[in-house]
């Protein structure tokens, strides 16, 4: 097979025996032949390629004039349809639709017993569907590594790294060092400690009040990134460098994963945790959803918080 | 009007869900996609949320009450499902914004199609040499 | 039930390991020992899957894994099955080759300092399909269906270029409209049923059609996570986003997205159709038929746009959405045997496609990093496995007996022949013509990388890196110089050396390998190759597996059957 078409290649008129060769295309076949390295072949290179170019940007435009109008028509059909739909189905705001089962009646009414949260919605999240939010913080852990792939800088001549762009990062650090703001300095004084401390108190509660890992971690994150605007990123690089950022995000990972392991183990074989719930209401009650709520809300500021610096310094 | 007046959440979502849609298609501008994909999410976060809500009950936080009644609270589930689409919309939202400086950084605009076009001709310029 | 065999706990221990895997790698921060890592997560999960396989086709039985105290419709649940533990085996078993194969591209694509994250990366993408392979929770599966899309998304854009970046956002974009739309889906199931385990919705499904209450909202959330899943697996009108995000990723990443994370969706679709709509459901709403025609023109438009490609790996890519035409063909003939041919396929493709993936990387490693047919002409001569596995790989793509692409054929002619009069003669003139269409544009490239006449101008690239002392140097030892050059030149790497310098010298390695090549191939000598051991093991067993698949279709097509009733 290969000899025979070796045997035709020579004259490479067939426009198939040229397509098989893998020459550019037919019709440009006399480029390819004046493939000597004279200034005319390089000049019709990059008039081939100019063609191309113009050819590209031709045929965005004419993608575009079909496409904005397809998009609209296919839209409102879409969204017409869609809200025809959900007028079909269970009217808002009665407790007599399908989605009032049996689920979450148990929820509510067993959920106490079961979890020790009076926080029914923390004791689902962290005790009856735990996997998802194992997998919801992973998610978070799977972002904050990608954004590091993006945008963190590497000393060894990624993409990445930009000497003018460097050069005004510095200048913007310099200035603000010297003319730092007045304003933003003293509120972010004032107001830091107690947004960091109501994060803390909202994590800390999360298993018998409103609030949990979740929102907590974000307000911290907040808190942080407020003192981080306030003071310059020094001040926070000091408690809050690379290490410390992947000791706490992997480290409060594995342990909430390992302690998710072993109830889900005990679970699966059907074995006491042995794990007291403890007075209902009580800081120190429902078992693992108080340290859980602590980890994720570790895991959420410290990503939080990454981005923030990842984003603007490209680094932790 | 029993349609309207018993899915005006519904109704609300899906419009909301539509003008995500339409910047999601209808932008070149890369942060208004990207807007435009938040609001679609937030719109499905809305089309879950408001199943949970029953006229007359509260928030299933116990507080005192240990014998709960089902009849008291309304369903906890949307709340949590809703929280965990939240972090993932986060976690996108971060993803795709850096994405964004990047290619920002590298082509100097948020223009999809001048980032294609620029890209092509980055391509070609390898190629000719 | 208490008594559970330790098998059973298998497919909670795999996807946890491979989890906890990706979570300790940031501690260690050097890409050699991530590596270690991942090759380590990936063969015990391996292992591990292949006992409970064998557990499961012996016995016959499926079981579902309370993931904590509560049982089914309150906590999470895993199930698994032949299927579910064939396909998690399968896997893993193409993502540890996949990465062996593309090792020494890796290392030169991804900036060292982020190496780590790249097998971070692939083994959160390992456990995120592991999860959705598993799950028996519809909610489950969306959260990890994001793990899945923003893994997948950093393995195309760890290869630091603007081309794979902007590659990388329009996957980014399409996805999340995919998975968002999946999610509206949910909640408006989540809405009509109040249920988000899969066993706990059939029932009410079921009941809900028979009586035909909440009937367009039902086929409209049908339509909706089946459209958003389609999205996420590139099938036909979706597919825009995939040459660019495969095509331009390093070779590993783009086999494994091909062979792997567009099949990691459709196993899910597989498993809402059967376990959660039913495929007579399916079929009575028309979505099958949606399925059915989207494959068939996917099957067609697909081969067509490949056909035009002169970039070795994005026609490869328009053959994966080709290949995915075939599955959801298969998926929508509404027959037994057409769903278990879809299966096979996903299997023959996810071994096939890496093939193929990684022998155009090892042809383009020993062109100059090209990937231009006309800069790889006579490629399989410098890098010989390469050049046999693509061929092998593109002769089971068209479908010839003895290779895996066959049997899952036959059985969509099968399949086609029990399913309804309408769709038998489209399929068969379907089949006839995609099969034409990928013998004409596979077998052009096979024949080009085999040519040894018209040495393409590309050889003369070694004249700009002045190397002929290299040249020179390893004449004698042939080509296992080169070999030697590069395998320490990738040592080099690992142990820290400077990058840009490391980089000039595998330039020079390379080039010098490829004049000794273009000398040695004159004189018509015999060589090996310049590649590393693990990219000649990954394509002797990749092509040893396509074989195995091929002949020994039978055993395997009785598990699938199995694993289908089961599920």
């Amino acid at each position: 097979m290969k000899d025979h078409e070796n045997t035709e290649y020579k004259g490479s008129t067939n426009p198939f025996v040229a397509w098989v060769n893998a020459d550019p295309a037919p019709e440009r076949k006399p480029k390819k032949e004046k493939k000597q390295k004279t200034a005319g072949a390089e000049k019709k290179a990059v008039a081939s390629s100019k063609d191309e170019y113009a050819a590209y940007e031709n045929r965005i435009r004419k993608f575009n004039s079909f496409y904005k109008p397809m998009a609209i028509i296919l839209c409102c059909a879409f969204i017409a349809l869609m809200i025809f739909v959900v007028t079909q189905t269970a009217p808002f705001g009665i407790a007599d639709v399908p989605s009032n089962n049996e689920v979450s009646y148990k929820y509510i009414e067993d959920g106490l017993k079961d979890t020790g949260a009076t926080n029914v919605v923390a004791g689902m999240i962290l005790d009856y569907r735990a996997f998802d939010t194992l997998g919801e913080s992973s998610v978070l852990f799977t972002a904050v590594m990608s954004v590091m792939i993006l945008l963190r800088k590497d000393r060894d001549g990624s993409l990445v790294n930009d000497p003018a762009e460097e050069k005004v990062i510095k200048e913007e650090e310099k200035i603000s060092r010297i003319h730092r703001d007045v304003v933003l300095k003293t509120m972010a004084g004032i107001v830091s400690p107690f947004v960091i401390l109501f994060g803390i108190y909202v994590v800390l509660n999360g298993h018998i009040s409103p609030g949990g890992g979740f929102s907590g971690g974000a307000i911290i994150g907040a808190g942080l990134i407020l003192i981080s605007q306030g003071f310059g990123s020094e001040r926070t690089k000091k408690f809050f460098n690379f290490k410390v950022f992947t000791i706490i995000t992997s480290g409060s990972l594995l342990s909430y994963a390992a302690l998710k392991c072993y109830s889900f183990y005990t679970g699966a074989h059907h074995i006491e945790t042995g794990i007291p719930h403890g007075i209902p209401g009580a800081i120190l009650s429902s078992g693992f959803i108080l340290p859980l709520n602590i980890f994720v809300g570790l895991i959420v500021a410290c990503t939080m918080f990454g981005f923030y610096s990842l984003f603007t310094k490209g680094e932790i | 009007m029993g349609w309207f007046t018993n899915h005006y959440y519904e109704i609300a979502a899906m419009i909301l869900f539509g003008v995500g849609f339409m910047g999601l298609l209808l932008n070149k501008n890369l942060i208004k996609k990207i807007v435009g994909l938040n609001i679609m999410d937030t719109a499905v976060y809305l089309l879950l949320a408001q199943r949970g809500m029953i006229f007359g009950r509260v928030a299933p936080i116990l507080g005192d009450n240990l014998n709960p009644s089902a009849q008291q609270y309304i369903n906890p589930i949307p709340a949590g499902l809703v929280l965990t689409g939240i972090v993932v919309s986060v976690s996108v939202s971060a993803f795709s914004l850096a994405l964004t400086h990047r290619l920002y950084k590298k082509y100097h605009t948020l223009n999809l199609d001048e980032i294609l076009l620029k890209s092509k001709q980055e391509k070609l310029k390898a190629e000719t040499h | 039930m208490h008594e559970m065999p330790f098998v059973y706990n298998f497919p909670f221990f795999s996807i946890l390991l491979t989890l906890v895997g990706g979570m300790a790698m940031p501690f260690f921060r050097n890409g050699k020992v991530a590596q270690k890592i991942n090759i380590g997560v990936i063969i015990a999960t391996g292992v591990m899957n292949f006992i409970l396989l064998i557990q499961l086709a012996t016995t016959g039985e499926s079981f579902t894994y309370m993931m904590g105290h509560f049982p089914a419709p309150w906590g999470n649940e895993i199930k698994a099955g032949p299927l579910e533990a064939l396909m998690a085996t399968m896997f893993c078993f193409v993502m540890g080759f996949s990465l062996l194969g593309g090792l020494i591209n890796i290392y030169e694509d991804v900036p060292k300092k982020k190496q780590y994250l790249y097998f971070l990366m692939m083994n959160l993408l390992l456990c995120s399909m592991l999860a959705l392979i598993y799950t028996n929770d519809t909610f489950t599966g969306y959260v990890f269906i994001e793990i899945n899309t923003l893994a997948a998304c950093a393995i195309v854009m760890s290869k630091d270029s603007g081309e794979t970046i902007v590659a990388t956002i329009r996957y980014l974009i399409m996805s999340l409209l995919g998975s968002g739309l999946f999610l509206m889906g949910l909640a408006m199931l989540y809405n009509m049923t109040g249920h988000l385990l899969m066993e706990s919705l059939q029932p009410v499904i079921v009941q809900m059609a028979d009586t035909g209450k909440y009937f367009l909202p039902l086929t409209a959330v049908m339509a909706i996570t089946t459209l958003g899943l389609s999205v996420k697996s590139a099938l036909y009108p979706f597919h825009s986003w995939l040459p660019n995000a495969h095509g331009s990723a390093t070779s590993s990443s783009s086999a494994i997205l091909s062979g792997l994370v567009l099949k990691g969706y459709i196993i899910l679709l597989i498993k809402m159709m059967y376990r959660v709509y039913t495929p007579e459901l399916m079929a009575k709403l028309h979505i099958t038929d949606a399925m059915f025609v989207l494959g068939i023109l996917g099957m067609i438009l697909g081969s067509v746009k490949a056909l035009r490609e002169r970039h070795i790996k994005r026609m490869t890519a328009y053959s994966s959405v080709a290949q995915i035409g075939y599955i959801f063909m298969g998926l929508g003939l509404n027959s037994e045997i057409g769903a278990m041919a879809a299966v096979f396929h996903i299997m023959s493709h996810a071994v096939t496609k890496p093939m193929l993936f990684l022998a155009a990387g090892g042809l383009a490693n020993v062109s100059g990093h090209s990937y231009e047919f006309k800069d790889l002409r006579g490629a399989a001569h410098r890098n010989k496995f390469a050049g046999v596995a693509f061929v092998i790989g593109a002769l089971s793509m068209i479908g010839i007996p003895l290779f895996a692409g066959f049997p899952p054929k036959l059985f969509f002619y099968t399949g086609a022949i029990q399913s309804d009069m309408f769709r038998l003669p489209v399929v068969l003139i379907a089949l006839a013509i995609s099969t034409a269409l990928n013998a004409l544009y596979y077998l052009p490239v096979c024949i080009n990388i085999w040519r040894t006449k018209d040495e393409p101008g590309h050889h003369g690239h070694g004249d700009e890196h002045d190397s002929h002392g290299h040249g020179d140097e390893h004449a004698d030892h042939g080509a296992h110089g080169g070999a030697e050059v590069l395998t320490s030149h990738v040592h080099d790497e690992e142990e820290g050396a400077v990058h840009g310098g490391a980089a000039a010298v595998a330039d020079t390695a390379a080039a010098a390998f490829t004049q000794n090549k273009s000398e040695a191939a004159e004189h018509g000598e015999h060589h090996n190759t310049r590649t590393t051991f693990g990219f000649r093991a990954s394509m002797v067993v990749f092509i040893a597996t396509n074989f195995a698949l091929g002949i020994a279709y039978g055993p395997m097509m009785e598990v699938i059957k199995k694993g289908l009733e089961l599920l």
